[in-house]
């Protein structure tokens, strides 16, 4: 009896080991959850997919767990933003994972800053400017006309690792463009009010957001990038803007609140949290969800 | 956890691929993209302006697709009768190479310091049965200089990345690291070669400006030494595939080392005061093992990280403080044992409470040469400490860390010829430390201890340090360790 359950448990892990792996998901290490949704919708049960940060967490400083490691190691695409946003954190994950397919410049490696033209490129860089980005803002997927392009590369690099998948992920793809292109247009017609009006924020985190919407950056509560904000620093803003020029002063979820609640206070204005990414606060569940919540938040 | 700035090259020094956006036709018509893809160029100026990359005219309301789809089309008409002849471009830089510099990275450290001794006698401090003599770099009365380390990284060629670390010191120049680590092999393993600081250990992978607290705790002083365990040799590490991380490092190293408290597989000679030659064959090189496993998973907001490792090999002393000044203590088989627990919760992005402790173990038997006596006895040791410290990182954006450590080096026994050596085992060190960090590239730190571990002359003696510490980093992104 003994013999027989240990033969059909070997018959099984033989079984189970030599099986083709026809069925076998993409596994897929994403640093953003915008990166996941995107990724449920081109490759949807196809793909299983861990998310490094979470939508609530600065996407900065993302702290680098250990587990993560082992994710990565398993990994065959990785999935980043690029443009210097997981400098501090991804890096020495990857060099340690030992996974040749995922490491820069390997076929399952993908930098999706690179499907988009960044803004507020730096001509020189110093550090004495903050924490300034290289590359350009890496705050892109906050325009919602930049996400068609950074699907299609998720979606090419899906069909480059798994070929007999490539009709079906270019299937999915051109549904949640076909959907996308509506959505923009509402998007496009419903910010229309908001052309022209003048808006602080507290990190250069919106600033695609605000191209798109014709809404005018007039500063940061930041000094420069990644420097707390400073009282002498809130009272050069205040006087800076003549009283009733401004809309609005918006915030991420991560940061302290005080300072963007001290400021719209002193110059009699409102103020909001806006999400970055999908998750960064309840009401943004998705990606639809994530703009039609940045845009309520800002029309008032 | 690894050395800054090397990190930094995997995302800078490697051209993308893969990425570069197919021009937008919305038909489905999109060309499935080629395996044989090479790193892409940058796009030609036709693929720029493909119509989902916005943008171009920043200060009106930005163009939508359909817009730009127009205006492609337009050039696309217009386009050949227009374009100017091309002029020729300058061949200047057609050798330059600057862009296969590494990347390349600074970090200085300065300290000011005050203790309750002198220079001089606190160089004769001792630990007894661990320390013969204490070293005491970076703490000496007033400002000092402690180190300007420079970091090299780069790929050098498919096959290989390299890392080099060197520090400048009033003591002198110092490779500490040199290696390089393999890019391709399958299956998790990775190798590396060169010389290299063991994975032993949570802390003796990293370098000062990684540490919590200025100095490393009591028992990696007694048993590592001050710079840590590095050699020559090879490391073959490998990550197991499951969603949580554990990984196991093998390595071999050449053993002969100077500046180990503990390691150093070299013959020993001593000439006894009756005129004889004690002494011993040289010992097989390399003659260096460390095997280390470590594990780490999330609960929630809860990350655990635990590890055991050992290391074996030749000890070869020629000074134990408690014993006679002129001899040889050396045991081949030599074992160090650590394990090590750390808990880590996160509060928010920049806030986290983090509990390590570790310990450490040796045990060593062998031969002790006396030049008293002209004989070779028989000698063992059993010894053992560890710390425990708590690191909260308390303000929002992540500036301020306070944290306290307690040492103690708890298990001192050491015979000869099974005659028990009357040592104390009750060593303590008591740290506190306030750190702020204005960037990532820039620290101050203030720190306090009250050491009760040392002994003056023979007896104990309270020593007392305050220092304040300038670590300043230039060059690429360093990464935040865990």
């Amino acid at each position: 009896m003994k013999v027989t359950i240990i033969n059909l448990l070997i018959a099984a892990a033989l079984g189970a080991a030599l099986a083709p792996p026809a069925q076998a998901k993409t596994k897929v290490v994403v640093t953003y959850p915008y990166i996941a949704s995107l990724v449920g919708e081109i490759a949807k049960d196809q793909a299983e997919v861990s998310t490094l940060a979470k939508g609530d967490e600065d996407p900065h400083f993302v702290v680098p767990r250990p587990s993560f490691i082992g994710k990565l190691r398993q990994a065959d695409l990785l999935i980043i933003n690029g443009a210097s946003l997981e400098i501090g954190f991804v890096p020495p994950l990857i060099r340690q994972a030992n996974n040749p397919k995922i490491a820069p410049g390997a076929e399952g490696f993908v930098d999706l800053s690179q499907a988009v033209d960044l803004i507020e490129k730096p001509d020189s860089v110093s550090r004495s400017e903050g924490d300034i980005h290289p590359e350009g803002n890496p705050h892109f997927i906050l325009d919602w006309h930049n996400l068609p392009a950074v699907a299609r590369a998720i979606a090419d690099a899906f069909a480059r690792i798994d070929r007999a998948g490539a009709g079906t992920y270019r299937k999915n793809l051109d549904a949640l463009l076909a959907r996308w292109k509506v959505k923009s247009a509402e998007w496009d017609k419903r910010s229309a009010s908001l052309h022209g009006k003048s808006i602080i924020q507290y990190h250069r985190l919106f600033d695609y957001f605000a191209l798109r919407t014709g809404m005018k950056i007039v500063g940061e509560l930041e000094p420069k990038p990644g420097i707390p904000p400073t009282s002498r620093h809130i009272e050069d803003l205040i006087q800076a803007n003549a009283p009733g020029s401004l809309y609005l002063v918006v915030t991420d979820p991560y940061h302290e609140r005080k300072s963007a609640e001290g400021l719209a206070q002193k110059m009699s204005i409102p103020w909001a949290v806006l999400p970055q990414d999908v998750a960064a606060v309840p009401a943004a569940k998705d990606l639809v969800s994530l703009f039609d919540t940045m845009l309520a938040s800002v029309l008032r | 956890m690894l050395p800054m700035a090397f990190t930094a090259a995997l995302l800078l020094a490697q051209p993308p691929t893969g990425a570069a956006p197919a021009p937008d036709s919305n038909d489905g018509s999109t060309p499935p993209p080629s395996s044989s893809s090479s790193p892409s160029p940058s796009p030609s100026p036709s693929a720029t302006a493909t119509p989902e990359k916005t943008h171009a005219a920043p200060p009106s309301k930005a163009p939508t697709y359909d817009d730009l789809l127009q205006r492609i089309e337009a050039l696309e008409t217009a386009g050949a009768e227009r374009s100017p002849p091309p002029s020729p471009r300058s061949t200047a830089a057609t050798f330059v190479q600057n862009r296969f510099n590494p990347d390349l990275s600074m970090i200085a450290d300065f300290a000011a310091a005050g203790t309750n001794l002198s220079d001089a006698k606190a160089e004769t401090l001792t630990v007894p049965g661990f320390i013969a003599q204490s070293d005491r770099a970076g703490k000496l009365r007033g400002i000092d200089f402690n180190y300007l380390e420079l970091a090299f990284a780069a790929a050098v060629d498919p096959y290989f990345d390299f890392f080099s670390v060197v520090t400048f010191a009033p003591s002198g120049f110092d490779i500490e690291e040199t290696y390089v680590d393999t890019r391709q092999l399958p299956f998790g393993f990775q190798l590396r070669i060169g010389k290299f600081l063991s994975a032993f250990g949570r802390l003796n992978i990293m370098h000062q400006h990684a540490w919590d607290f200025y100095d490393q705790p009591l028992v990696y002083e007694a048993f590592m030494g001050l710079e840590g365990w590095k050699n020559p040799g090879a490391r073959l590490s490998w990550t197991a595939p499951v969603d949580f991380l554990v990984q196991l490092d093998l390595e071999v190293f050449q053993g002969v080392n100077d500046e180990s408290p503990v390691y150093n597989a070299t013959a020993y000679e001593v000439t006894a005061q009756n005129g004889t030659t004690l002494s011993s064959k040289a010992p097989f090189v390399p003659g260096l093992y460390v095997g280390s496993l470590k594990t780490s998973f999330d609960v929630g907001d809860s990350v655990f990280l635990a590890g055991a490792s050992v290391m074996y090999g030749h000890s070869t002393r020629t000074r134990v403080d408690h014993l006679p000044t002129d001899m040889a203590f050396s045991a081949p088989g030599t074992i160090l044992y650590n394990g090590e627990l750390t808990y880590k919760y996160l509060l928010s992005s920049y806030r986290s409470i983090t509990w390590q402790s570790e310990y450490l173990g040796l045990l060593s038997s062998g031969d002790l040469a006396l030049a008293v006596d002209g004989l070779v006895h028989s000698a063992d040791k059993k010894q053992g400490g560890f710390y425990s410290q708590l690191v909260w990182r308390f303000d929002e954006p992540g500036r301020w860390r306070v944290g306290a450590r307690f040492d103690l080096l708890d298990q001192n026994s050491s015979t000869v010829d099974g005659v028990a050596q009357a040592l104390d085992n009750m060593l303590a060190r008591y740290t506190t430390m306030l750190t702020y960090s204005p960037t990532e590239f820039s620290r101050f730190r203030l720190q306090y201890a009250y050491d009760r571990s040392r002994f003056l002359a023979g007896a104990r003696k309270d020593v007392h340090e305050v220092l304040l510490e300038m670590n300043i980093a230039i060059g690429p992104h360093g990464a935040h360790s865990f």
